[in-house]
């Protein structure tokens, strides 16, 4: 053992100040050379003292005399002549271990370094941090993690992909980088870890393995889990590390068992492009083994050279490639430099934005109306005003699309779940998503996220087979999960299909009759049997599984669903799959309305709730009591709701030979709503009444009409249970008693 | 003695500024000039079904849907509609409403000094919207409490089914 020399190490130690740079690397440095001098070092030792300078070389200022530390506590280990290991501090580690470990075994399970009380780890925030800088931070890093876990996903696919672990790389480096400026140590730490793991990827020490792709997706939530935790912190209660941390650390450094490499400097690395021999090989120009053949004989001549030299390509050929190379890296260049050609807006400027642009088109339409402009001879005139509409409808069109975000965030979340899905219920399964780049309103990705995650539970829980099942049923063992999106007639199709069993009737039929649903499955077209499933409480598992079948079900997606003034529709062979359809609007701030006239007020009904409308013949018109109308229609009797009464308006037509009906609501609460004329279907943007009135029971809202007037947009479930319980109410007997005198 | 008066005085003191006056018939009202949002013309208003009846409707203030309330109605004062009636747009907890008024007058500054307390009358006239009667250049402005007036009728819309059924019956008899 060259004790002098470590002697003279500890004295470097001792003198060094945490706040030195400088002093650290040269610290570091002579601590590498010591390990390369001295002789009879286990080659584990070797490495730990290598992460140990790493670790001084690279840790944030803040932690430095933690690193430290720990450093001097492997000097001590080391000058004692045991085996090395090094564990980069952390609280925990801090607290848990008491005596120094001499094991130098490849999984530091324990930590192996005594670690003092750590004071530069914050309990909290620092208490200097700019929160403002620290949100952006968050935001930032979670948006980056989720294009982290995207590419991990490819990666599953084409572990070759340089380009997806380097996105990755980048993502934990950046999380890295920031949260050491910030002050947040654990974090960095961590990323670190987390960085080092994809970088021997990068560098093609470790191939990437089932086990890496784990750790570095664990790594992904973790990272996302410690960032929730610091927006916690943000004011002020204390940072509680997730759970978890400490083993994951330790899997990570167990996973990296080579050689940590230096902390690499991101930018200057070449950026990734496919490599010449791929090129070359893709274009037929030459064959792969004599491609690897040139280049073992000539490793250290670049590729192209080597092949001329060998004759086994032609010149011509080599520089095609080679152009074609640097115009993909230009283009990868060009499309990083895109990223960041954005800039966050908040999100109420956005909204009242485009509620201006609205105002906008109908004071310009209203301008196109005026008599002025609409009278003969100023044709010059009216010229003007119809180029300023075109623009401003451009402009409409445009600040809409400022709304509008992919699906493609919400279909990668949804890849991850089905890879833990299928591994947790040992179903294959390949998960194929087509359009994710199809475009919707920010409000609606928000609002369908949740119902698709418990569609494609439910699609793996309960539509594919298990493997075995799959290959007696002669289908491929995994099964196929295709997630879709398009568009269709003005609105958005979001299909999920399974290539499973599909939906059995006969249990389903058999499930409802049991839970007192239906009386019997006879008349009933395999559209209705299926469109059971979506009742409360209903769930065909025959046994609760992890995965789903907790009871809630379908019920609650097709809520939401609705919720959004969707539709969701099943289509199902037995033993070929089953396809949910959802349908969508494009967004949720215009509505499709009909527009109808009831004595001298006008009504916006929402499209979607209409079924038919049509002008009853006196013989279909039948009382109750004198009183409660009915009218037949196609052997069903469904109650007439007058809307002048419910809303008491005067002048509306009373005779049923000069008014129309609606068949409006759906199921068991549908009505006909008594109208005097409709005036034509519009596309209005919805808005609340103002909260100088409320709620106001049968509206949902109101919305600018063409003439500058507010429309009223009529809640057909609420009319529904108001022509139901209406006439009990006080209100409406003094409505009706007003009407009549 | 002194300190008894004195918290009322100066209560009422404290309601001294500058006031928007209008007109509702032959009485003249002040509104604080710092509740006002602005001034607009009447415009067609749409009526609300299941309101209480001095809610005269909604309107559009550039895209934005307000209720507008109409005080004559609201003050059961006889309903005339004249030429200059106007809208005043206030503010009142960040909830901007309309206010039908007949005729805008002036900008007044009225002096602590110049306020007195509302009059009472017993319960055949409330006054708990006014905050106080403002006498300037001879002339007596009622100053409007529209905290009051405008959030109160949230209460009363939701009492309002008892209230119709219970003041209804004195139109009825028509039926």
């Amino acid at each position: 053992m060259p004790q002098p020399s470590l002697d003279e190490l500890a004295l470097l130690l001792m003198q060094l100040d945490p706040a030195d740079e400088v002093g650290a690397r040269r610290f570091a440095d002579a601590m590498r050379e010591a390990a390369d001098t001295s002789a009879g070092l286990a080659p584990t030792s070797i490495i730990a003292v290598l992460k140990c300078t790493d670790s001084v070389e690279n840790c944030a200022a803040t932690e430095r005399e933690t690193v430290l530390a720990a450093a001097g506590t492997l000097l001590e280990t080391w000058m004692r002549g045991d085996p090395l290991t090094w564990t980069a501090p952390s609280p925990q580690s801090a607290a848990a271990s008491t005596t120094a470990s001499t094991t130098a075994s490849a999984t530091p399970a324990a930590p192996a370094i005594v670690q003092p009380e750590v004071p530069s780890t914050p309990e909290t925030l620092p208490d200097d941090v700019d929160l403002d800088l620290l949100r952006d931070f968050i935001n930032e890093s979670r948006e980056m993690l989720v294009g982290a876990e995207a590419a991990l996903l490819q990666l599953e696919t084409d572990p070759a992909n340089d380009e997806a672990v380097n996105t990755v790389f980048r993502a934990f480096h950046t999380v890295k980088g920031t949260a050491a400026f910030l002050g947040l140590g654990q974090l960095s730490l961590f990323a670190h870890k987390a960085e080092s793991l994809l970088s021997q990827v990068r560098d093609r020490v470790l191939t990437y393995s089932v086990h890496t792709a784990d750790l570095s997706l664990q790594s992904a939530d973790m990272l996302r889990e410690f960032l929730d935790a610091v927006e916690i912190g943000t004011d002020g209660s204390p940072l509680l590390l997730p759970e978890g941390l400490r083993e994951l650390t330790a899997q990570l450094e167990a996973a990296a068992t080579g050689k940590e490499p230096d902390d690499p400097a991101f930018d200057a690395s070449p950026l990734p492009t496919a490599r010449l021999g791929d090129i070359l090989v893709d274009r037929g120009v030459v064959g792969r083994e004599t491609l690897e053949a040139v280049h073992a004989g000539e490793p250290t001549v670049p590729l192209g050279e080597a092949l001329v030299h060998a004759n086994a390509a032609p010149l011509k050929d080599v520089a095609q490639a080679l152009r074609q190379q640097a115009q993909q890296q230009k283009q990868v260049r060009q499309e990083s430099a895109g990223a960041a050609d954005s800039i966050r807006v908040r999100t109420d400027r956005l909204d009242r934005l485009i509620d201006m642009v609205g105002e906008l088109v109908i004071a310009q339409a209203m301008i196109g109306a005026d008599d002025v402009v609409m009278q003969a001879g100023h044709q010059g005139l009216s010229r003007k005003v119809s180029m300023a509409g075109k623009i401003v409808r451009d402009l409409q069109d445009l600040s809409m699309s400022m709304r509008m975000v992919p699906l493609k965030p919400v279909f990668q979340k949804l890849a991850r779940l089905v890879r833990d899905l299928s591994q947790k219920s040992g179903k294959a399964v390949e998960f194929q998503t087509h359009g994710e780049d199809t475009e919707l309103d920010r409000n609606m990705v928000d609002a369908i996220a949740d119902p698709l995650v418990h569609m494609v539970r439910n699609s793996l829980d309960h539509g594919l087979e298990t493997p075995a099942e799959r290959t007696a049923a002669g289908k491929r063992s995994a099964g196929v999960l295709r997630l879709s999106a398009y568009h269709a007639g003005g609105a958005v199709v979001v299909e999920l299909h399974d290539d499973g069993r599909g939906l059995n009737r006969e249990k389903i039929v058999a499930k409802a009759i049991a839970k007192g649903l239906i009386d019997s499955g006879k008349q009933l077209s395999d559209h209705d049997v299926f469109a059971l499933i979506f009742a409360p409480g209903f769930s065909t598992a025959d046994q609760v599984t992890d995965i789903s079948g907790r009871g809630v079900g379908m019920d609650v997606v097709r809520r939401n669903i609705e919720g959004i003034r969707g539709t969701i529709e099943i289509t199902s062979a037995a033993g070929q799959g089953t396809t949910f359809r959802l349908r969508l609007p494009l967004t949720l701030a215009i509505t499709d309305g009909m527009l109808v006239r009831v004595g001298t007020e006008r009504y916006i009904v929402p499209t979607t709730s209409i079924q038919l409308s049509f002008r009853p013949n006196a013989d279909q018109i039948c009382t109750v009591a004198g009183k409660g109308e009915l009218v037949v229609l196609r052997g069903e009797t469904l109650p007439i709701v007058r809307l002048h009464r419910l809303f008491n308006v005067q002048g509306a037509r009373e005779r049923f030979d000069e008014s129309l009906l609606m068949l409006v609501g759906d199921g068991d609460k549908r009505v006909a709503l008594m109208v005097d004329d409709l005036l034509g279907q519009h596309q209005v943007v919805a808005k609340s009444l103002g909260q100088g009135i409320g709620r106001v029971d049968g509206l949902s809202g109101g919305a600018i009409l063409g003439d500058g007037r507010v429309g009223l947009i009529i809640d057909v479930g609420q009319i529904v249970s108001l022509s139901r319980n209406g006439p009990s109410s006080d209100e409406s007997v003094g409505g009706d008693r007003r009407a009549v005198a | 003695m002194s300190t008894a008066t004195q918290p009322a005085t100066s209560q009422h003191g404290m309601h001294s500024g500058k006031y928007l006056t209008f007109f509702l018939g032959n009485e003249e009202y002040g509104l604080k000039i710092l509740a006002v949002h602005e001034i607009i013309g009447m415009m067609p208003v749409t009526r609300v079904p299941r309101t209480p009846d001095f809610i005269r409707g909604v309107i559009n203030l550039r895209g934005k849907v307000i209720a507008v309330v109409d005080l004559r109605i609201r003050f059961d004062m006889e309903v005339v509609e004249t030429q200059d009636v106007c809208i005043i747009v206030v503010q009142v907890r960040g909830i901007q409403m309309g206010i039908v008024v007949d005729r805008v007058s002036e900008v007044v500054n009225i002096a602590p000094e110049e306020i007195e307390p509302p009059p009472s009358f017993g319960v055949d006239v409330p006054t708990d919207f006014l905050l106080g009667i403002g006498k300037s250049q001879g002339r007596v402005k009622l100053l409007l409490d529209i905290d009051h007036v405008l959030t109160s009728t949230e209460v009363v819309q939701a009492a309002s089914a008892v209230a119709g059924a219970s003041t209804e019956p004195d139109a009825s008899p028509t039926a």
